[in-house]
Parts: structure tokens; sequence; C-alpha cells
């Protein structure tokens, strides 16, 4: 089984998600600041009428806060469960589309701690880097419900 | 479709049939034989009778059948139906419902008391009505004719053996005139069941009026379905609906509104290429009005007319007051009126609360409302209809209304509220206690209402909804319960206002209104209690919470100061001059939302909180502004849960005494210009209105001006004529004229500008004897005040203004002491006494006064209520008790009135009781002490 992995840089380090998972990409999102609300959460922002809840993915993946500028990318995710809960993270930079083969992803490694191991999906060695392909999804339901 | 879905279709209908059949018999209860309803029940038992055959469920073809039988009996007798039979017939249809709504489990329901309770009311109440029948059966027997050969060939279709399904598909794929037939199949198989079950002759007879019914029903059916061909759900003639799923309409209400945005954004795009490309105008402005219409019709698509709920209320009424013991009677108007369907959702529980309270605790018993000389027929008018951009529904009882006292020893018995409180409460504010969790005023327990939850939650879930609910009542008339509800959930008013970079929505309905601060201005400052902030508005503390602590958006630009820098520059601007407060209601709370900017008012369209950012109280919802961005839609009530401000309602009182204590020694000044350059004022106490005039507008009649004023000729006079030593110019153009209050003549101030009100300690700077009409110079601001005497202006004026009965030669021998520590008032009492000719003698406080006393000889006592050291309370206590001055004459003056003030004051021995500023009053009732 071959699957289509959108890759995407995070503070120089190469991540990937299922690209059935993502419903688009955009550029110059303009989000509103939710005041008060928790730090992983950079604020909403309106896709054609859909509120879409922008995560801060850099706090989740490398434990600090970035500075997100309206002209970076914007992931987009289908909604998992129903049509309030869109969700979206900035990226640093996109990479491309990649094909590979389900058993060149292999588990996390074991020394990754319980929630950060269920958040990766598998990490697919490449040629000169890795590959983490993640499921946000889990990242961010995950840690929002084991906080509250 | 399979099988499940058809029993779906079914239910949904069966549901619709039960409440044309649920509303009519209540309808039949009232008014006398009908008929045309009669026939309309018929048809809807018929209905679920036929499809509930096909589905094969037996219990409810059993027990629609019963019913129909009995109406069909109805029908022949043309006789209105006992209330007991009604009884009977509402219970069978309560479990006729419950066997639609677990058709699953209907078979296995025990419904045979049901079955011998219809048939035994039935045959009770049947009187002799073979001959009819027969007639009867004449009349229908061409529709006979054309019934029998289908059941014949269904039956035949029967004896194939085809399964159930079969039957089914088959049914469904052929025309709807097929379809119908498949229900009168199943009535007949019915009947033939029926004879094996009972063996007494009237049952006989009534498998024959049966048979006739039938016929009948089956012309009726076939009309009917007729018409509904095509359409599912048979219902209002001609109406045609199908069934969408919400969520899908909630998608097209999102996509109609995007479309509206993005309308907008192409408009303002295009605005310069509108000369330049050819057409386009026409091409824009049809866009434009196809977009309004689309979106105002899909809102349309949520809307439900309240009937849906309202329908319901009669049985409701009508079996509470059965249990009850009243009689009641329930009149509904406004059902077609349209509300969003969530709305309607969530109203049916809170109405009909509130129904019942009304039938429970408002509609008295039969015996008291004889007593009280009502109607013994209870009234509750339900009603429903538009008003200012809201719904507004009214439950009018003509019951006993809302015994206040009642509420009162309530609200001290659970400690809601403190005694004190409570003497200070106006009716109204009392009721709210209504509101409060625990409050019942039932005095036993009933299984109907008063069991303490309630009002509460019905207030809790109207306001939920954005709404209001209001209760207004008379003491033996009656009580209104009025629910403000917004149109639709879906759009709501709200004010955009911005803290900082962002924007917030604020929902409207809880705004009451909106203060701007001046930093200078010396009226409305924010000040502190401990560390709290307050606004004085109106005599009130208004506890003051600023946005952006609330949502902590201070911290947060702390904490990202990497991200621009800009924090510096919004501390700057917050500096700015002027404060914005909207001021919130919620419920009998109060508070002040401070905030930087306030856009104005926008409808806007609600959306859900995505769940990741739900527990953040202070937010009700997100909506999507007109330039595309997101914004919060705040939340006042957890606002002021957050800042912790419950605690704030009972300190406020403490510290409201306190600081309105002291408030009663300030004078409210109006600050104003004559024709010249001076700065005037005068108390504000003595201005009734201000009017704005033209000096043009100003008529000259033998020498003297007047203007017109509501519908009077008014005397105009101008200060600076009657005043000495005032520059004189000549007033033109646009001009104020201040009616003042303390005289029966009524005449206008003319003045050139109203320059600010100001609220202060009266401290006159010099202490020499002013000029003529001059009370003395104040200080504000650094600048001199001259305060206006306007008693010296009256006087001038009118002739007779100070109205003295005794010589002046008498009134030159008589000795007042003043007691009175505000310098505003010693100076005008003073001048109002001596300019009567009295001698007066000034104490700046009860213990200073009472030394005075003890040295010389006085006629009477003036002293003021509040003052330091010795409070006036406390000096006519003191005079009484001394055997010297116990006979003195004492009056007591105060700047407010209040019988409770006066009781106190005459308690503790004043002779009279006199407001400040009423000249005349005041030497009447001096003047009434010598005669």
């Amino acid at each position: 089984m071959k699957k289509k992995i959108l890759s995407f840089y995070i503070n120089q380090n190469l991540f990937g998600v299922d690209i059935r998972i993502v419903k688009e990409i955009n550029r110059n999102v303009h989000y509103t600041d939710v005041p008060d609300s928790d730090e992983m959460i950079i604020g909403l922002f309106n896709m054609r009428g859909h509120v879409v809840t922008l995560f801060n993915i850099h706090k989740y993946l490398e434990g600090k806060s970035q500075v997100v500028g309206e002209k970076n990318n914007c992931i987009i995710l289908k909604s998992f469960d129903d049509d309030i809960n869109h969700t979206g993270f900035f990226v640093d930079r996109l990479g491309s589309v990649l094909d590979i083969e389900d058993e060149y992803l292999e588990p996390s490694p074991s020394n990754l701690s319980n929630v950060e191991a269920q958040c990766i999906e598998g990490i697919a060695k490449l040629e000169t880097e890795l590959l983490i392909v993640i499921q946000p999804e889990k990242m961010f339901s995950e840690k929002y419900y084991s906080k509250g | 479709m399979n099988n499940e879905e058809f029993l779906q279709e079914f239910i949904d209908e069966a549901k619709s049939h039960l409440e044309v059949i649920e509303s009519g018999i209540i309808d039949l209860e009232s008014e006398s034989y009908d008929m045309e309803l009669i026939n309309k029940i018929f048809r809807a038992v018929h209905s679920i009778k036929g499809t509930a055959g096909f589905f094969e469920l037996k219990n409810i073809v059993e027990l629609s059948h019963c019913i129909e039988n009995n109406f069909d009996e109805i029908r022949e007798n043309k006789k209105q139906l006992s209330e007991k039979s009604i009884d009977i017939l509402l219970k069978s249809f309560d479990a006729l419902r419950d066997l639609v709504e677990n058709v699953h489990t209907s078979d296995d329901a025990d419904i045979g008391d049901l079955l011998l309770k219809l048939k035994e009311v039935f045959e009770s109440e049947e009187q002799i009505s073979t001959p009819k029948q027969t007639e009867k059966e004449n009349e229908v027997e061409p529709f006979g004719k054309e019934s029998i050969e289908v059941p014949d060939e269904l039956r035949q279709e029967n004896i194939e053996e085809a399964s159930l399904n079969q039957i089914i598909q088959e049914e469904f794929s052929q025309d709807t005139e097929q379809s119908l037939h498949v229900g009168t199949h199943e009535d007949i198989k019915k009947d033939k069941l029926e004879p094996i079950e009972n063996f007494s002759i009237s049952q006989m007879m009534k498998q024959q009026q049966e048979k006739d019914q039938l016929d009948n029903s089956k012309e009726q059916n076939l009309e009917k379905d007729e018409k509904n061909a095509g359409v599912k759900k048979p219902g209002n003639n001609g109406d045609e609906s199908i069934r969408v799923n919400v969520t899908l309409l909630n998608n097209i209400l999102n996509l109609a509104s995007e479309l509206v945005l993005g309308r907008n954004q192409l408009l303002r795009v295009t605005d310069n290429y509108r000369k330049v490309v050819p057409n386009i105008d026409g091409v824009l402005q049809n866009i434009d009005h196809i977009t309004t219409e689309l979106q105002e019709r899909v809102m349309q698509t949520r809307m439900q007319p309240l009937g849906t709920i309202f329908n319901k209320f009669p049985r409701v009424v009508r079996d509470l007051s059965k249990k009850l013991q009243k009689d009641v009677e329930l009149k509904i108007n406004g059902a077609d009126v349209e509300l969003d369907k969530s709305i309607i959702e969530s109203l049916a529980d809170p109405l009909t609360h509130i129904l019942r309270n009304s039938l429970d605790h408002g509609i008295e018993g039969l015996q008291k409302r004889k007593e009280a000389g009502k109607d013994i027929k209870g009234k509750i008018n339900l009603s429903a209809y538009h008003e200012g951009g809201y719904v507004i529904i009214d439950v009018v009882d003509d019951g006993a209304g809302i015994n206040v006292a009642k509420i009162k020893k309530k609200v001290l018995e659970l400690g809601i509220a403190t005694h004190n409180e409570l003497e200070n409460m106006q009716e109204n504010e009392i009721i709210q206690f209504l509101f409060h969790a625990g409050l019942s005023t039932a005095e036993k327990v009933t299984d109907v209402s008063g069991r303490g939850v309630g009002m509460d939650v019905v207030k809790n879930n109207i306001e939920k909804l954005g709404g209001n609910i209001e209760i207004q009542t008379v003491l033996g008339q009656g009580t209104t319960v009025r629910l403000l509800l917004p149109l639709t959930l879906a759009i709501i008013s709200a004010i955009i206002v911005q803290v900082k970079d962002q924007k917030f929505a604020l929902p409207q309905i809880n705004l009451q209104e909106i203060v701007r601060i001046k930093r200078q201005e010396n009226v409305r400052k924010i000040e502190y209690i401990n560390k709290t902030e307050v606004l004085r508005l109106r005599g009130k503390l208004l506890p003051i919470i600023r946005l952006s602590d609330n949502l902590r958006m201070n911290m947060k630009e702390n904490n990202s100061d990497d991200r621009g820098g800009s924090s510096q520059l919004n501390f700057l601007e917050n500096l700015d001059d002027v404060t914005r407060i909207l001021v919130i209601k919620i419920g009998s709370r109060r508070f002040g939302l401070a905030v930087d900017e306030i856009h104005g008012s926008e409808e806007i369209l609600v959306k859900p909180l995505p769940s990741y950012v739900k527990d953040l109280r202070t937010y009700s919802g997100v909506t999507i502004l007109g330039d595309g961005r997101v914004a919060m839609i705040l939340d006042p009530d957890g606002i002021m849960n957050k800042a912790n401000l419950n605690n704030f309602d009972e300190n406020q009182n403490n510290e409201q005494t306190e600081l309105e204590a002291k408030e009663f020694e300030k004078q409210n000044m109006l600050l104003f210009k004559c024709s010249g350059n001076e700065l005037l004022a005068m108390d504000i106490a003595m201005v009734k209105r201000i009017e704005e005039i033209h000096t043009d507008d100003i008529e000259v009649i033998s020498g003297k001006e007047f203007m017109k004023y509501l519908d009077h000729s008014i005397r105009v006079v101008r200060p600076e004529n009657v005043i000495p030593n005032f520059s004189k110019k000549e007033l033109q153009g646009k001009a104020y004229v201040i009616i003042p209050r303390m005289t029966d003549n009524p005449m206008g101030i003319l003045i050139s500008k109203v320059m600010d009100t100001v609220n202060l300690h009266v401290n006159f700077v010099n202490t020499e004897t002013p000029p003529e009409g001059i009370l003395g110079t104040i200080l504000v601001n650094e600048k001199l005040i001259s305060v206006m005497n306007m008693f010296y202006i009256f006087e001038k004026i009118i002739p007779d203004y100070t109205k003295v009965k005794l010589e002046v030669e008498v009134r030159k021998q008589k000795r007042i002491l003043l007691a009175e520590d505000t310098p505003f008032f010693q100076r005008i009492v003073k001048e109002f006494l001596e300019s009567a000719g009295f001698f007066v003698e000034l104490a700046e406080n009860g213990k200073m006064a009472y030394e005075i006393i003890e040295q010389g000889q006085f006629d009477i006592v003036v002293t003021d209520i509040q003052m330091p050291v010795m409070d006036g309370l406390e000096f006519a206590k003191k005079l009484r008790n001394s055997e010297r001055y116990n006979k003195i004459p004492i009056i007591g003056l105060t700047s407010m009135t209040g019988e409770r003030n006066k009781k106190i004051g005459m308690e503790a021995g004043f002779n009279a009781y006199q407001y400040k500023l009423q000249k005349n009053e005041l030497l009447q009732a001096i003047e009434s002490f010598f005669e």
C-alpha cells in the first residue's frame, strides 16, 4: 500500500501528514486571536463560512511558541467529527507530496513519551532526513482533552 | 427505501395526525357539535389505522379502530360529547401516541382495559340510532359499490401469499390510489376479526355502522389522497413540503452568508471599474439583489410557526384545571407567528411551566373567584406578536396576582436579602426574586408546581435563547408573564466593540446604555473601592470591568512581546482621553464593561464555539464580521462570573449607603452662561427642563417677552436685565431657556449656553456679602463661578412670589436658629429667611446649635438632618428632652423627600418637615407657628 504524504517543515525538521485528511492549504490566513484561550490555540479563521480553529503546532512539536505570520502556509484539515470543529495549523515551509510505502513507515522509537508516540503515525527514513508522519487530529484532541 | 424507513414515515405521519386529533377533541369539548371537526378527526384516526394495518401493527390498528367506531357513533348521533367520554378519548389518544412512538414494541403493550373502557363509555351513552343508521346506509350506497371491488382484488393478492415485503414494495411503487386500498383492505380484514371477539347485539349493530363509516371514509380518503399525490405528508391542502436535514439547512445558511460577504468584496473591488466595463453596473446590482434575497429566504427556511408548541397547551390546561378543580379557559392568539426552529424547540418547556404556574398559583379556586366577584371561569390568554425586532409571548391570567408581601417574607426567611434592602426596593425589583433559585410562593407544595425549582430555570432557558422574561402583576387582578425573544437564534443584534486591536461582538439585548467618560470630567469619573473600579451613575455605583483585564489581554501582550513590540504603543493609546463604558444588565445586576472603542451595531450571524475553546465562559459563540474575519461573541454573564462580581452585590449596598450619605451633602450644579462671559451656576434641583429656542421665536407683548412652551405662552426672563451688575449683551440666534421648578408661574430663564454639570461640595470662596441676585462664588476647575439666586429672579418677576401673611414688623421680631452644615444651603436658606425679615442665627451642626440656643432666646429652630458631630435628629431629641426647650417649634430640613424619613423625623421631635429649596412652604411653615 502506498500512501501520499504531504510534507512540511517546522523549525527545519521535516514532518508530514496523510494527504487524505488535508482539506486545503491556504495562504494569507487572517485569523482572530481568542484572548484567554489555551496557549495551544492560535486563533480562529473564517474559511468560507466555516470557523477553523488554528493550533500552535510549533508548541506541540518543538515545545516552544513560534512567531507565526499570516503570510505562512496554513494546512487546513478535513473536519474530523462534525461541522464546527475544523482545524488547521501554520507551517514554516511546505515540502512536497511524497509516495511512501506502508512498510517503510516505522513505528515511533520507544524513547518517546506515550502521548507523543500516539500522535505519530510512523517515521519514514528518507535519503537525507527523517520524515515524521504525524496525526494532527489525535494531537489536537488528545492534548486538549487530557488537559481539560 | 427499506421497510424501516417506511415505518419512520408512518410514525412521522401518525404524529401529525395525532396532533390534529388532540386539538380537535379539545375543540369539540368547548364548541358545540361540529360535523366538520368530527370528520377531520375521523379521517386522521382512519389514516393511522390504515397505515398501521399495512405494517401489521395489531395494537395500533385495534385501538384506532375502536376510537374510530366511537367517532362514527358521535357522527351518527350528532350529539356533543360528555366530559367523561372526552377524558376516555384523550386517554386513548395518549395510549395511541405511546404505541406509535414505540412502534416496535407496540404489539406487546396491553391495551385491553382501555378498549373495554372505550366501548363501555360509548355504549352507555349510545342512544337509539338505528333509524338514522339505515338512512345513512342508503345514502352511502354508491360509494360502497366502488369500494368492494378493490379489497377483493387485494385479498386475492393476499391469498397468493405475497410476503409483506412484496406488498410493501408493490404498493409503494404503484400510484397513491392503490396504496390507499391497502389500508382499506386491512380495515376489512379487521372487520372480519371483530365479530369473533364480540358477541353482543350492540356490537353487531356497531359492525354495521362500521361498514358505513368505512365507506364514508373511503370517499374522503380518496379525495385527500388525490390531493396529496406526490407528497408524502398529508396535511394542509396544497401545502407542499419536503423534509430536509437541519445540518444541510445550516450549511446552506453558512454559504448564503458567505455569499453576502463575497458580494460585498466584489462590490468594493469592482467599484473603480464600473465606468470602464460596460454593463457591469446592472450585473452587479442584480447579484446584489439576488444575494440579499437568497439570504432572507434561507433564513426563512428555519422558521416555524409557534402553533407547533401552542397546540399542546389546550390539553395541558384542560387536564391541569381538572386536576386542580378549577375552571379555566385558554385563549391562543398568534399561533402563526414564526420563530427560529431552535428557539421554538427550547420554548416548549419554559412556556409549559409558565402556564402551569398561572393555573396553579394565578387562577384562584372556584370559591375564591366567586367571593372576589370574578367570573368563575378563569381566563388565560396566550398570545404571540412581533414588536420591534422581537417576538413577544404574553401569558396573561386574570387570577389573584402575585402577593409581594409573601415574596418578601420568603426572601427574608431564606436570607436572600435583608430587611433594609427590601425596604428600599421597588415592587418590580422584589418580583425579580421569583427568579431566584429556591423561591416559590406556593404555600403548599403540589405536584403541579411549587417545588421551588422553576422560574429560575425558565429564566435561564429564556436567556440562553438570547431572550428576556418580565413579570407584571396586579394583586387581585392577575399576572402577565412576558417573554421577549429574538426572531432567530442565528442572527442577533450586537454592538461591535474593540479592545486593543481586536473586535468583539456584544449581544445588544443586555446592553442598557453607553457612557463616555472624559479624563478631565468631574461629574463622571471612575473611582476606587479597594481595588475595584466603580462609576457613579445616577446615584448608584456601577462596578467596572475592563474587558482587556477580564480577557487577560494585557498579559498575553506581555508574553509575546517579540510579536511586534507594539504593546508600548497600545499602552499609550489606552491613555486616550475617553473611556467608553457599556452598561450591561443581567437580571438585577448591572456592571459597566470598559472597552477602547465602539464601532456600532450590527446584525451578526451566530455560530457555535469550536469545542476546543468551549470551556471559555467569556464567549457565547463566534461570528464573522463584514470584513470576513472571525470575531468572538462576548457572554456578559460569563464575564461577570469571571470577574467575581457576584460578591459585589452585597458589598455594593454597604458601600453605597456610605457614599450616598456623603452625596446628600453635595450639590449637582448646572453650569451655564448668559449673554455675558461670566460662568454661572444653579442647583439642578431647581431646573425642571432646558429647552432650545431661537431668539426669533421670542415675542414681545407690551414690553414683556414671551415664548411658547408646551402649548402655553410663558414669560422669558433675561437674567442680565434682572440681576444688577451683569454684563449685558444682546443674545441672537440659537439659545436655551431654563424652565425652573419651585414656582407656580412658569417662566423661561434665557441663557446662551449650557456648559456642564458638576457634582461638588459647594464652598463659597468669599465670605463677604455677595451682590444682589448672587448667592456667592464658587471655584470649579480653577474658574470662578457665580451661583445664581433663582428666588431673587422669581421675586423680581413675580411681585407677589413670596407669600407671607404676617406683618413685616412681626417677622422682624422673630429670631430663628438655623442649623445647617452645607455652605450652599446655609446661604440660600438664610437668605430666604432674612429676605422675609426674620433674624437668623446660624450654627454649623447640632452641637453648636445647642450651645447657641442656650445662650440666646429663639422662637423657632430650623435644622438640617444630616450634619457632622451632631445630626438634626439627635439635636431635636436633645431639645425635646430638656425642660427648657421641649416646647420650641422645630422644623426639619431635608434635600430628599420620603415618607419614611418624615416618620423618623417626627418621632425625633420635629414639628414640621420641609424641603430645603421650597422657599414659600418653609416660610409658611414658620409663620404657622407664630399665628
